[in-house]
């Protein structure tokens, strides 16, 4: 309705006697005239079915990819017409879900089954290869559990606390840790880390909306993330991938969008943000493997020592067992020849020594040393003379002491040292009486032919 | 009902501010902290009917003719201990400062003066008249030892309760 036309109807009524009942029904049927019609001009210009529909799914798209607002604000709308659909028919439900159930179990169950094999697999190879025996002797020496050992060796990084932190204060609004202990002092480092910002701030002379990303100490860094309100503090350990910073904006964002009155007006009533928790466990993440460890790690000064080492080690005991086989066969074989007694042998680091009894017609220990890759000066030998009693060597000596004429041949039986042949009476009477005298023949007998 | 409240240390250089809560409160920071950072955090929970108040304090590094205490460090406070040395008349010109300081940059916050050292009676600098005429600017204002521990665990509740008026 034209307003020239509704201040022109009021003057009239107003210039009649305002006690009259007639000015109340006048004002009313004005008033009354009046919503509706502006109310319908409101609908015709805003409510009109069509154009909101046409609208509608645009605007949830853009909206979606932009942020996850939306969803957020429209969830409790979802959930509330899931529960009613459910608690008025299930079937409906169920009978929807079903073609999405059956392969989603099954495929949890094959997931579950290979992550069974891969950890079993893991766990055999981490147990009996030297990388496993390695981080056993690792775990042993630090005192911590073999698995913890195992896990920072294959990490490569874990998201291990995250701290929410109300921008103007400091204060911590909620915290989340991987392992279950909680770090009591959180409260004093959200400061402290407030802190350090203010300090960089100052004493680089950065602008306001200049902020501190990132800390880092060896393989422990502080990423930080801003929103107007409030800080996301992520201490991460290893080397994270620069997409994780994606997961702590979209945290950080989702925090300043569900309490934005309750940061902006903060008392220090941190009870209100222990629903953010969740939100924080999100951020949570890790992620193990060896390939994505940085190749240049494996040429570090530690790793090029035990190298050394280990090769030393490999080199020594070649030579260690080269040299014991061969001093083993020496003595073997001195063992093995008659007229040698070995009483006593000592394996030095650079020099053997042998020593035992020797039979002069024996053959010369020292000249067998050659062959089993010996010099003389590597082998201290000690023999001493003794007269062995074999035959073999008693003929021998009594050919070498005797000395026969080649017409006369010895020869010894059970300790009979027999002479064949001819020789003159002089020598038999000499040989006769020289062989009663030594060790091993007990008659000399003269066979002539 | 659970709070957390930012409250800051102030005062001249060697004041005793440091000592004021070292036997009161649970640090994990050293005192190197104010040095390089310019700042020292510690924690202290104080019980007001109800309320379990966890005070982060901010303890920063004592002002001097060198030294200037860093704004930024002041925001998101919601109340501070002013701590003078009774037995330096200086430090009572440095708090004045200080405290015009405070209002400047971060707006007028509840606020407790301490005249600290007051077991040295005979080195007393600041007389008895100075610290009436202080009653003049309405400043709440208590006399403490670090020594003694005289009045440190008062100031925090005091403090407490004005910033919980304040709320």
């Amino acid at each position: 309705m034209p307003s020239g036309t509704l201040q022109k109807e009021t003057a009239e009524v107003s210039s009649e006697n305002g006690e009259n009942p007639q000015f109340y029904s006048k004002t009313e049927e004005i008033l009354e005239k009046t919503n509706a019609d502006a109310l319908s001009e409101i609908r015709k210009i805003l409510v009109q079915p069509e154009e909101v529909g046409e609208v509608l799914p645009s605007a949830f798209q853009k909206s979606s990819k932009s942020d996850k607002k939306l969803a957020e604000a429209t969830l409790p709308i979802v959930e509330e017409n899931i529960r009613q659909s459910v608690q008025r028919d299930p079937k409906i439900l169920a009978e929807a879900l079903f073609p999405v159930i059956g392969p989603a179990i099954r495929k949890a169950i094959a997931e579950a089954l290979g992550a069974m094999v891969q950890s079993l697999n893991q766990t055999l190879e981490q147990s009996v290869s030297p990388k496993g025996l390695r981080w056993r002797i690792e775990a042993w020496q630090t005192g911590k559990p073999f698995g913890e050992i195992v896990m920072l060796n294959t990490l490569l990084y874990r998201v291990e606390q995250i701290f929410l932190i109300h921008k103007k204060t400091g204060i911590l609004l909620q915290y989340a840790a991987l392992d279950s202990e909680e770090n009591k002092d959180a409260d004093m480092v959200s400061a402290m880390l407030t802190a350090i910002q203010d300090f960089v701030h100052d004493s680089f002379n950065e602008s306001e909306d200049a902020t501190l990303d990132a800390l880092r100490v060896r393989d422990l860094s502080v990423w930080v993330e801003h929103s107007p309100d409030a800080i996301l503090a992520a201490v991460i350990r290893g080397n994270a991938p620069l997409t994780l910073r994606k997961t702590f904006i979209e945290a950080i964002e989702r925090v300043q969008f569900q309490y934005e009155n309750e940061l902006d007006n903060f008392r220090g009533e941190t009870k209100t943000f222990e629903p953010s928790k969740p939100i924080l466990q999100e951020c949570l993440q890790m992620q193990v493997g060896e390939e994505g460890k940085p190749k240049s790690k494996i040429f570090t000064p530690f790793n090029f020592l035990a190298g050394s080492l280990v090769l030393l080690f490999i080199i020594g005991g070649f030579f260690f067992v080269r040299d014991y086989r061969r001093w083993s066969n020496y003595l073997e074989r001195l063992d093995s020849e008659p007229g040698i007694v070995v009483t006593e042998t000592k394996r030095g680091f650079f020099r053997h020594e042998v020593e035992g009894l020797r039979d002069e017609m024996a053959v010369n220990p020292e000249t067998l040393l050659a062959e089993y890759g010996y010099e003389p000066s590597n082998v201290k030998s000690n023999w001493k003379g003794y007269q062995d009693l074999s035959p073999q060597f008693v003929l021998e000596r009594a050919k070498k002491i005797l000395n026969p004429p080649p017409t006369a041949q010895l020869s010894l039986e059970d300790g009979v040292l027999i002479v064949r042949g001819t020789a003159e009476n002089s020598w038999y009477l000499e040989a006769r009486n020289i062989a009663k005298g030594m060790a091993g023949i007990s008659k000399f007998k003269v066979v002539r032919e | 009902m659970l709070l957390q409240k930012k409250i800051c240390m102030l005062g001249a250089t060697g004041v005793g501010k440091t000592s004021l809560v070292r036997r009161f409160v649970q640090s994990i920071y050293s005192e190197k902290y104010h040095t390089t950072l310019g700042v020292k955090i510690d924690k202290k929970t104080v019980n007001i009917e109800e309320n379990e108040v966890t005070l982060l304090l901010w303890d920063l590094q004592g002002e001097d003719g060198t030294f200037k205490i860093r704004p930024a460090f002041l925001r998101g406070a919601s109340g501070y201990l002013l701590v003078i040395d009774l037995t330096r008349h200086e430090t009572l010109v440095t708090a004045f400062s200080i405290q015009k300081m405070v209002e400047r940059e971060v707006g007028k916050l509840p606020f407790l003066v301490l005249l600290n050292k007051n077991d040295l009676t005979e080195d007393f600098e600041i007389t008895d008249e100075e610290i009436v005429d202080l009653a003049q600017y309405d400043w709440k204002i208590l006399r403490s030892s670090a020594k003694d521990g005289e009045n440190v665990e008062e100031a925090f509740q005091v403090l407490t309760k004005e910033m919980l008026k304040a709320i």
